[in-house]
């Protein structure tokens, strides 16, 4: 299954397509604490965009096949300022080789008293819902990607 | 401030509020994005004011019909627990988190944030049982 999607997401989009990827997943895995966790990789992804796209458009793209290597895969392509570039492959580098949930639980500590609501989204994506987080710096654009196996056997 | 102002009604996320004895219990349905962040933190640092204001000894936050909540509602649960949770003991009071058991993301989300306060919250389910 592949399904792209290049548009302008909004705040009421997100929650739009956040719905039919639980929809479309439930269906596809018949596991709905799966599916549960593409919905929220997919919110937090696209809220992402949200903040950070410089010209508000963005890629979205989920891709669930064989040729994925039993994986399933979100990603999100989108134009971003230089700063937000940095701070996101700098947070996907020091998050490879770290514990999820300390990662996760230490972000969110130096996140509490700040006035900026964002910062913890990948974080989320790679402790909550058990997913792998990939950020792509390509100059102008970031592209993140989150995967998770199919299933538990894949 | 009274618990009056818990209860709020615009867009997809509402709340309902009430205070029995020394009980504030906050009921929260649809979802927090980023529409509807900043009634988020408005009702967590009023629930958080309240309690201390009427010595409050519990604060319930039901959230079996919350549907979804973004990272930023998670990080203002965290600034919310970690402030109740240094509170001293003549003004302390407990959290009692009451998640869903089909709402999956609850279950997650809700044993990370405990951790920030571990001695005074506990997580239920609406059947009463402990999460």
């Amino acid at each position: 299954m592949q399904f792209e999607l290049t548009f302008q997401p909004t705040i009421p989009l997100v929650t739009v397509i956040r719905r039919t990827v639980t929809s479309i997943f439930d269906r596809v895995l018949g596991d709905r604490e799966r599916s549960a966790r593409l919905a929220l990789a997919t919110h937090e992804l696209l809220e992402n965009v949200v903040r950070h796209s410089t010209d508000g458009q963005t890629t979205l793209q989920i891709h669930s096949s064989e040729d994925t290597r039993g994986r399933v895969t979100i990603e999100t392509r989108n134009k971003a300022r230089r700063e937000d570039i940095t701070d996101l492959t700098a947070q996907a580098l020091a998050m490879a080789t770290a514990d999820p949930e300390v990662f996760y639980l230490e972000l969110m500590v130096e996140r509490a008293d700040s006035a900026d609501d964002g910062g913890l989204g990948i974080a989320r994506i790679r402790a909550e819902a058990d997913m792998l987080v990939d950020v792509y710096d390509e100059g102008e654009y970031v592209r993140i990607v989150a995967s998770m196996p199919l299933s538990d056997a894949a | 401030m009274s618990i009056a102002t818990l209860t709020q009604n615009e867009g997809a996320f509402t709340t309902k509020s009430q205070k029995d004895a020394d009980v504030i219990t906050v009921r929260f349905s649809g979802e927090v994005d980023l529409e509807s962040i900043d009634a988020l933190q408005r009702i967590l640092i009023g629930a958080h004011e309240i309690a201390l204001a009427e010595h409050a000894k519990q604060v319930i936050i039901d959230l079996t019909q919350l549907e979804f909540m973004n990272s930023s509602g998670v990080k203002h649960f965290v600034t919310w627990l970690r402030s109740a949770s240094q509170l001293p003991d003549a003004t302390s009071y407990k959290i009692r988190l009451v998640a869903s058991k089909t709402i999956p993301w609850q279950k997650r989300s809700l044993a990370a944030l405990r951790t920030f306060a571990v001695s005074i919250v506990s997580i239920v389910h609406e059947d009463g049982a402990e999460a």
